[in-house]
């Protein structure tokens, strides 16, 4: 089940997704986290973030509106109280990143590129940014693409660029990514979602949408972008299920990320691993890589 | 050190309604007493299916014997399902989950609950039978039921003091902080544990802050995880003369009435 994504090699292809597994501290008193590919870190930032105010989470058909707002303990506390234990996994650790200007996240990249004990870096682009009157990198093709460039000047780790359902043609981000050089892309990160309180009248919630909801939604860019592009595409959104993860990888996806459905069933991980492992062995394969890209 | 966190299936022993608003849960579980922190919850997935698709957070009720329990009432659709699940079905928990009440030396401690919150309150009544414990209701057939299931549950009765909103003999007429300022009249407490609707909170922080007295509340949010791995479930709180959010499931649920900013 070995992959690998630029120079770094992942013992399985079922990861945990940024922003579902925290550091890893959590599971790891409830699961076997060492079996997963690999642990996608909640995302790091240059100074720790507060998050949103109010209302942070609401539970809709089969999904999840989330809006966080990035809450972290910034980079410092980050590599002094959350890398030790990271490091002491026999995982893949890939650092998500996020930032508010293009400078912040090349300074994340150059710290964190430079430490042992990290496998990848995840660039996260759905953040506003400051220096552009708050448009989000992922929304803009000159300031993704400027961002990119300079994030991949910055480091020689590999990196994978975590793109946003809801910017358009999902398929010129990713290739603009590729042009730039990057290791991998993720397809992709929530859609944007709302619900109105009827009774107020007002905005109940606004933010991103996860969970079973989206999966056909993720599928179908996945299916798009991986017809289209050469380098490792790492699919996300609604994994549930075995049958769900072996979609994405039919579908040419090179790893999987797990999300929201780890806190429905915190084992989902464990059991797709056990199940795409029987299913290689009732299709007598050797490799994942005969049933990466499968799909006709 | 931390305590072992549970996560297993688990199978239905009982699950029957207790007077006109509420149900008790009970199920067969590996979770051993001595990890059980009064004030702790367990995060129960209702359902093999995904909608409603979260897990939802309830308080342990009691623990005896291999059975843990959990009272609930019907709120929405999870716990609408949840209440139509028979003896022998399977669900599937994580827990306990959180950090309980904070420790207190016993001596002139007061608990109050509203409504559901009470059941947030009865493990720790349980483990400290002398600790009073005032219970505000809106009908008296609760009330009756409720005395029943505590006899039923070897939780001591005559610590208990239930006001009831609707106007009866048997029992006190009026809310929980109504029956508080009668018991605070008579006897000085040092500390109040309290569960129920924010509002109820509220006001007995207010009347406890007026006398002098120390607090902890027992919070309720919409969780995503239960875990403090989603950070959905936030509470405002001053720290060290700053504002900052907690996560009513790993930081709390239980914080100091002072702590807390009340909205």
């Amino acid at each position: 089940m070995k992959i690998k994504i630029g120079s770094s090699e992942f013992k399985n292809p079922i990861f945990a997704a940024s922003g579902t597994f925290g550091y890893g501290e959590e599971f790891s008193r409830i699961i076997d986290i060492n079996k997963l590919g690999a642990i996608v870190t909640k995302a790091v930032t240059l100074k720790p973030r507060k998050g949103n105010e109010g209302l942070r989470i609401a539970e809709t058909p089969a999904g999840m509106i989330n809006r966080i707002g990035l809450e972290n303990v910034g980079l410092d506390a980050f590599i002094n109280e959350k890398l030790k234990f990271l490091s002491s996994l026999k995982t893949g650790i890939i650092i998500n990143i996020a930032g508010e200007t293009k400078n912040e996240y090349v300074a994340l990249a150059k710290v964190l590129g430079g430490l042992a004990g990290i496998h990848a870096l995840e660039v996260n682009v759905s953040c506003p940014n400051v220096e552009k009157g708050g448009i989000e990198f992922s929304q803009d093709l000159i300031q993704f693409k400027e961002l990119i460039k300079a994030v991949r000047k910055a480091t020689e780790m590999p990196l994978i660029v975590k793109l946003s359902p809801s910017a358009g043609d999902i398929l010129t981000f990713a290739k603009l990514a590729r042009d730039e050089g990057v290791d991998a892309i993720t397809v992709s990160n929530t859609f944007k979602a709302s619900l109105i309180d009827t009774k107020s009248q007002k905005i109940y919630i606004q933010g991103g949408l996860s969970g079973p909801a989206i999966f056909p939604l993720a599928l179908s860019n996945v299916i798009q972008v991986c017809k289209n592009i050469d380098i490792p595409v790492i699919a996300s959104g609604g994994i549930h299920s075995v049958d769900t993860a072996l979609q994405f990888f039919i579908a040419g996806a090179k790893a999987v990320q797990i999300g929201t459905f780890n806190f429905i069933q915190p084992d989902i991980a464990l059991q797709i691993i056990k199940g795409i492992t029987t299913f290689m062995r009732e299709k007598k394969l050797s490799s994942i890589n005969q049933i990466i890209g499968s799909l006709p | 050190m931390e305590r072992k966190i549970f996560f297993e299936k688990a199978r239905l022993k009982e699950n029957r309604k207790i007077g006109h608003n509420f149900y008790l849960l009970k199920f067969i579980t590996s979770v051993n007493p001595v990890v059980i922190s009064p004030g702790q919850f367990v995060d129960l997935r209702i359902r093999d299916n995904h909608d409603p698709l979260l897990r939802r957070p309830f308080s342990i009720f009691n623990y005896e014997k291999g059975i843990m329990s959990v009272l609930y009432k019907i709120q929405g659709r999870g716990t609408g399902m949840l209440s139509s699940l028979k003896k022998g079905d399977m669900i599937d928990y994580i827990g306990p989950l959180g950090n309980g009440f904070h420790p207190f030396k016993i001596g002139k401690t007061l608990s109050v609950a509203g409504g559901i919150g009470m059941a947030g309150l009865f493990y720790l009544q349980k483990i400290f039978n002398s600790i009073p414990l005032l219970i505000g209701l809106n009908e008296k057939s609760d009330a009756l039921a409720l005395l029943d299931l505590l006899k039923e549950s070897r939780i001591q009765q005559n610590r208990v003091h239930i006001a009831v909103m609707e106007k009866t003999p048997e029992f006190f007429t009026g809310t929980a902080t109504d029956l508080l300022q009668t018991f605070l009249k008579r006897t000085k407490y040092d500390l109040i544990l309290s569960c129920g609707p924010e509002a109820m909170m509220h006001s007995v922080y207010k009347i406890a802050v007026k006398k002098n007295i120390a607090t902890q509340f027992l919070l309720e949010r919409i969780m995503g995880c239960g875990m403090g791995v989603c950070q959905g479930c936030t509470v405002k709180v001053k720290e060290k003369g700053r504002l900052n959010n907690k996560l009513v499931c790993k930081d709390g649920p239980v914080f100091s009435g002072e702590e807390i900013v009340w909205t």
